[in-house]
């Protein structure tokens, strides 16, 4: 039970040291008008904690604490086998190894660790419940799966470097999901833990309060969580992408970590979110009005 | 005579009461075919004729009868733009006649805008009854305004000042005259026909009300802000039904009124009734937003349920706009099978993704497009019954909803036979196509060979 809460309290420590500085979306104001529950977007949640949590956490995290007391590196090596086997590697769809084009799925099912499958899934949750309600869930999970592939496509043929290192997370295609937020929903309101939005916040309430400004006259002086218009926090990740992008480009190499060009080309699958949205979405799309 | 008589009658009244235009256009001529000289039918004809020239011959035909007939140079001056000076000689009416009264004898409209000399007149009368206001007599300030609206019968000031001292000195009829003449002189002012419709509720006369409010719908000339005015005025007022059923008749007129749209989408939302609310804001949204009312029921569309029309569910193009995203995933999948180089895609996979497309296309109008045309008449498909709501509100229950609202359908659907069996082919074809395009995966999926560079843990320390 100790153990269990201290693992909670360190989880919400990270996480409000994590969102201090950078805003981190948890969830959207918008609501959904075709179905209440995004069970995709759960099952993809699901899929991508259990793949970790019932295959990938013990070789890491036992490995990790194994070799640090006993120097035995077996779990660890189980642990990198299974990323250099099912990870995407470029190397495997020309040569044929390994599962050759099944990694691209294998790998976007796949973290490296468990902030990896955090960070991704809160994204998720936080961009994938309109952006399915818009689809429905089958023509959800399609769209989910090119974005995926795209990312991991556009990383593999962008990338200048020479080291095949193989990618993991489904980073890709939740930037794919973002994007389709970003073209569907520009105007929605979005959630974010932002230490720093919540105290540059407080004065800005306290004048609209003393100003009678109807918005904030009965809104609280403190906010845990503040709104941020989804263009802008939404533009301000894409261009987070694209900074480093442009480095590795230029610097013809990549040294690993996080895969910006895949989350940048990733962004760019939204172009086909227009051949999954609903019809009546889609001529509402098409003709300029709100969805 | 008599027969004549009789029919001008009917014939104004078919004109008036029930708004028939072709009816009173022949009851008119049949009139006048017996009896020629009567210059009220001749003017009552002009209204119904939409020819201009044919119009001015009505009125010409009118003035020879009676060259001093006032209505008819006044709807001449109207309709023709005959100079002032030609018809500055014309003498307002002394007497203030009784509307029913005037419009038995055939009144028609005046002009919406008299000419200069009148307008000098007018001024003049507007300031004698200023000075008769600052003197204490009320009443001669009446007389004066009164005689304005003789000139113009519908200046909003002049009613108005008059329409207001004569309720307040409790001459409720005379004010009601004077608003029901400019009524039927076919006034555009939304103000005039709330003052009516305020005095008919003044005094309980609900039939004023309906006749008031069929007459507004009626009017093709009469604004749509006219009728949200008085519509509004009706909802302040509780008068709830009364709105409704007057916005629902001029929505039959006007379909493609914004105003009305949403002005219904409002009503309903107020009544609690979200799905048809949704109805009227999408009908409303869909004719643009450029307008603020298309911009309004389009931000009060996206806080309720969405609607799926028949355009939507009967077209070709969204349906194979599905297929084309189908088509797209199987084409990044052949991309990947063949080692990411398009060029070596082969006949092979692009087969695949033109199989994919087909079969794509198969289960979609299988599933979520199962309306489109002509497809489903060519399959036999018949118009589904209407389906009311899966859970009815009970009484009392908000019926605000959210979800998908499917507007009733007048499409025919594909038989559900025939949709199993396309769905199962397309299945068929999507699997062939997904070993066709992936082939190369599926086989190494069912023999995987290692890679042989893979680090060791003490590796990746050393790097």
């Amino acid at each position: 039970m100790v153990l269990f809460l201290g693992f909670l309290l360190y989880i919400i420590l990270q996480l409000v040291l994590m969102s201090f500085v950078f805003p981190l979306p948890i969830s959207d104001t918008g609501t959904v008008r075709y179905r209440s529950i995004p069970w995709m977007t759960l099952v993809i949640i699901g899929v991508n904690s259990l793949v970790f949590i019932l295959w990938q956490a013990a070789n890491l995290y036992q490995g990790s604490i194994q070799f640090e007391e006993t120097g035995n590196g077996q779990m660890l090596n189980a642990y990198i086998e299974q990323l250099y086997t099912y990870g995407f590697r470029g190397t495997y769809l020309r040569d044929g190894i390994s599962v050759g084009a099944f990694v691209t799925f294998t790998s976007m099912f796949m973290h490296g660790d468990m902030w990896h499958l955090f960070g991704n899934m809160i994204f998720l949750w936080a961009f994938g419940r309109r952006v399915e309600d818009a689809c429905g869930h089958w023509r959800y999970l399609v769209y989910y799966l090119i974005a995926g592939m795209i990312a991991n496509l556009g990383s593999e043929l962008l990338n200048p470097s020479q080291v095949d290192l193989p990618g993991v997370g489904a980073s890709g295609a939740i930037s794919g999901v973002m994007g389709a937020y970003l073209l569907l929903f520009p105007g929605a309101m979005v959630n974010c833990l932002w230490g720093l939005g919540s105290f540059l916040r407080l004065p800005l309430a306290a004048i609209g309060k003393a100003a009678g400004i109807k918005s904030l006259k009965d809104a609280p002086m403190w906010r845990w969580t503040v709104r941020v218009p989804a263009w802008l926090l939404l533009i301000y990740f894409l261009i987070k992408d694209l900074i480093p992008s442009f480095e590795v480009l230029q610097a013809g190499q990549d040294v690993g970590g996080v895969n910006n060009l895949a989350h940048l080309t990733g962004f760019l699958a939204a172009l086909f979110i227009v051949l999954f949205v609903r019809k009546d979405l889609a001529m509402r799309f098409f003709s300029g009005r709100a969805i | 005579m008599t027969d004549a008589q009789s029919l001008f009658r009917e014939g104004v009244l078919a004109l008036r009461e029930q708004q028939d235009v072709a009816e009173g256009r022949r009851l008119l001529t049949e009139s006048l075919k017996i009896n020629p000289q009567n210059e009220m039918a001749w003017l009552w004809l002009a209204r119904t004729l939409s020819d201009p020239a044919k119009r001015i011959q009505c009125i010409d035909r009118a003035l020879s009868i009676n060259p001093d007939n006032e209505q008819a140079l006044a709807l001449k001056r109207k309709y023709s733009g005959v100079p002032v000076a030609e018809v500055a000689t014309v003498a307002p009416a002394a007497v203030v006649a009784p509307f029913v009264e005037a419009d038995a004898n055939g009144h028609t409209p005046q002009s919406k805008a008299p000419p200069a000399v009148d307008q000098r007149q007018i001024k003049r009368l507007f300031k004698e009854a200023d000075d008769l206001v600052e003197a204490g007599d009320v009443e001669g300030a009446i007389e004066q305004w009164v005689r304005v609206l003789e000139i113009e019968v519908d200046n909003e000031v002049a009613m108005r000042n008059a329409v207001g001292y004569l309720s307040r000195l409790k001459y409720i009829d005379d004010a009601k005259e004077l608003v029901w003449r400019a009524i039927d002189s076919g006034t555009t002012h939304p103000s005039i026909y709330l003052t009516a419709l305020d005095i008919a509720r003044y005094q309980n006369d609900y039939a004023d009300e309906e006749v008031l409010c069929e007459r507004v719908v009626a009017m093709p000339e009469i604004d749509d802000s006219v009728i949200t005015a008085i519509v509004g005025r009706l909802i302040d007022a509780e008068s709830i039904g009364s709105a409704e059923d007057m916005l629902e008749k001029a929505l039959e007129s006007r379909p493609k009124s914004q105003k009305l749209l949403k002005q219904m989408g409002d009503l309903r939302h107020m009544m609690g009734d979200e799905a048809e609310a949704a109805r009227y804001y999408d009908r409303a949204a869909r004719l643009g937003t450029s307008t603020k009312e298309g911009r309004e029921a389009d931000k009060k569309l996206t806080e309720s349920a969405a609607v799926l029309t028949d355009r939507e569910r009967g077209s070709l193009v969204l349906a194979w706009r599905e297929a084309a995203g189908i088509a797209v995933f199987y084409v990044l999948l052949a991309w990947q099978d063949a080692g990411m180089n398009l060029l070596a895609l082969g006949v092979t996979r692009w087969l695949g993704v033109i199989v994919a497309l087909i079969g794509g296309y198969l289960t979609i109008t299988a599933t979520s497009s199962p309306q489109q045309q002509p497809l489903a008449t060519w399959l036999g498909g018949e118009v589904p019954p209407e389906q009311g709501p899966k859970n009815p509100p009970k009484p009392g229950e908000s019926t605000s909803r959210k979800g998908l609202l499917e507007d009733p359908t007048e499409l025919p659907i594909i038989p559900p036979a025939f949709r199993a069996a396309l769905g199962a082919m397309g299945v068929i074809l999507l699997l062939v196509a997904a070993w066709l395009v992936f082939n190369s995966a599926i086989n190494l999926l069912g023999n995987p060979v290692p890679p042989t560079d893979i680090p060791s843990i003490f590796d990746l320390m050393n790097e």
